[in-house]
């Protein structure tokens, strides 16, 4: 849709710059991870790659569970 | 700024502000709550879905009026922490909890994300449906016809295409959510004891066993899980807020917490009944399974209001829910993505939403689905994957880039580790519960 109404331009400047569905098609740059971040990150793939298969575990069992 | 090309989405998004600003100017102060509250008590009314108001049944069936009740106060009060940091990014960056994750952190922690919330999610909207038909059934309503009134209700709520008009119609959903007060007066409740339940966190039948640790868990479970943190900033976004209505957003969120708070100890008191009856509820399958066991102790009204109030839990949750995975896959793969768009222009948007309703009202109609096996996964996917949600969330909100002045004081950040740390321990042993019963005997 487009709309150049005087009044609708006016009723736009009421959103701020980063509102705009345009601005949101911008990415944000990619943050700089520090040593301690970095370290959260890995610990949480560490995490992950034991979740993965618990869950997976919990299905199945539920599953014979539900069978029975 | 350029107006020249500017969208649908812009411009509903502009009107809605602009009722805003004419209520601050002329310091219309509860217009202007009214006009801001939304996203933090969908979120908190729609957490208290299905499956949590069935853990509330057991809590109250289980252990009666005691130390529940100010427990479930304090999960709250730790799920309004959480929440309030969505806001706050939200206002902060005006970008969706999945689009921040993909462009501050990369893809790997972008799909792993994205992975586990529309996995979890589209289990949690199949429980939403069975608690659906589990309510309609209570009424004698045939599974079809509640699973397809479900249906109908999300699908018309999005054909509004007006983020506003789609909240309005959630929040008075949400509202029933309260059923569950008049319930829990029909059940007589004994003032002194839920005041001596406040003051003295008992008395706790039956010790602290394997049965209470459980039941800790799911509480934990049923108020704070990772599709609550999406849904929360997108809506805040999609809603339009700005940083001058900061203040309002956390009164939005606490007016949550605490109509969901309220909600949950009502019940807990309304089933309670069933504790003093000593009344068996091992077997029991469903939120209408207590709603029946109910109804000779506080009556077919109170039965019944339990009853819609399973149906409204299941509904809200389910158009929140499929909501919430819209606006992340959306976000994940850079399309549009508002409650503001048409059709053509937030097909994904609303086409996720759409299919992922259609495919868990599908499974609920399968005869012979494993629907228990569902049930249960849900839990243990919920609690192991908060730890990694709540631990993005809080990079993100102590992001200085982005949170402009906004990000995490140590207080904050305390508070917020606390938490973290409190949930991704309740978590791992939830998950080891429910997975290894016999290493803890249960």
């Amino acid at each position: 849709m487009s709309r150049r109404h005087p009044d609708d331009e006016a009723l736009i400047g009421l959103l701020e710059q980063a509102q705009l569905a345009s601005a949101k098609s911008c990415p944000l740059p990619r943050r700089h991870l520090g040593k301690a971040t970095l370290a959260i990150l890995i610990a949480l793939r560490v995490y992950v790659i034991l979740a993965i298969p618990v869950v997976a575990y919990a299905f199945i069992h539920a599953l014979s569970l539900g069978t029975k | 700024m350029n107006h020249e090309n500017f969208t649908r989405e812009d411009y509903l998004r502009a009107q809605d502000r602009q009722k805003v600003q004419q209520s601050r100017a002329a310091k219309n102060w509860l217009r202007l709550i009214w006009l801001l509250a939304g996203p933090g008590v969908l979120v908190m009314l729609g957490e208290n879905d299905g499956p949590s108001m069935v853990s509330y049944a057991t809590t109250g069936a289980t252990y009666g009026v005691g130390f529940f009740i100010p427990f479930i106060l304090l999960t709250f009060a730790m799920a309004y922490v959480v929440q309030e940091m969505t806001v706050r990014l939200g206002v902060a960056t005006h970008r969706g909890h999945a689009e921040l994750i993909f462009q501050r952190f990369g893809p790997f922690w972008g799909y792993f994300a994205i992975a586990d919330l529309v996995f979890g999610n589209l289990l949690t909207l199949v429980t939403e449906f069975i608690a659906i038909q589990a309510g309609g059934l209570y009424f004698g309503i045939p599974t079809w016809a509640s699973v397809l009134g479900g249906v109908l209700v999300v699908f018309t709520s999005m054909a509004l295409r007006r983020y506003a008009t789609w909240e309005r119609v959630a929040l008075t959903l949400a509202a029933c959510n309260m059923l569950f007060i008049p319930a829990a007066l029909l059940a007589h409740p004994n003032p002194a004891a839920i005041a001596h339940a406040m003051a003295t966190w008992g008395p706790l039948p039956g010790g602290m066993g394997t049965a209470f640790i459980t039941l800790i868990l799911a509480n934990i479970g049923a108020t704070v899980t990772p599709w609550m943190i999406f849904f929360q900033q997108s809506a805040v976004v999609d809603k339009g807020l700005t940083r001058a209505d900061l203040a309002q957003g956390r009164i939005d969120t606490a007016l949550g917490a605490g109509l969901a708070a309220l909600a949950a100890i009502a019940t807990v008191v309304a089933a309670a009944p069933l504790f003093a009856a000593h009344t068996d509820i091992s077997q029991f399958a469903s939120g209408a399974d207590f709603a029946t066991a109910l109804k000779p102790l506080i009556g077919s009204t109170g039965a019944a209001l339990f009853a819609l109030g399973i149906i409204e839990a299941g509904l809200v949750a389910a158009m929140t829910i499929s909501t919430s995975s819209s606006y992340a896959l959306a976000e994940a793969l850079s399309a549009k993505h508002s409650f503001n768009l048409d059709f053509a222009s937030g097909w994904l948007f609303y086409g996720a939403a759409i299919i992922a309703t259609l495919f868990a009202a599908a499974v609920v109609l399968i005869p012979g689905a494993p629907l228990l096996a569902m049930t249960l996964t849900v839990n243990v996917i919920a609690t192991l994957l908060m730890a990694p949600a709540l631990l993005l969330l809080l990079l993100l909100v102590n992001d200085r880039a982005i949170m402009a002045g906004l990000h995490n004081g140590w207080r904050a950040n305390l508070a917020g580790g606390a938490i973290v740390i409190f949930i991704c321990l309740a978590g791992a042993l939830y998950g080891i519960i429910t997975v290894f019963p016999h290493l803890v005997g249960v």
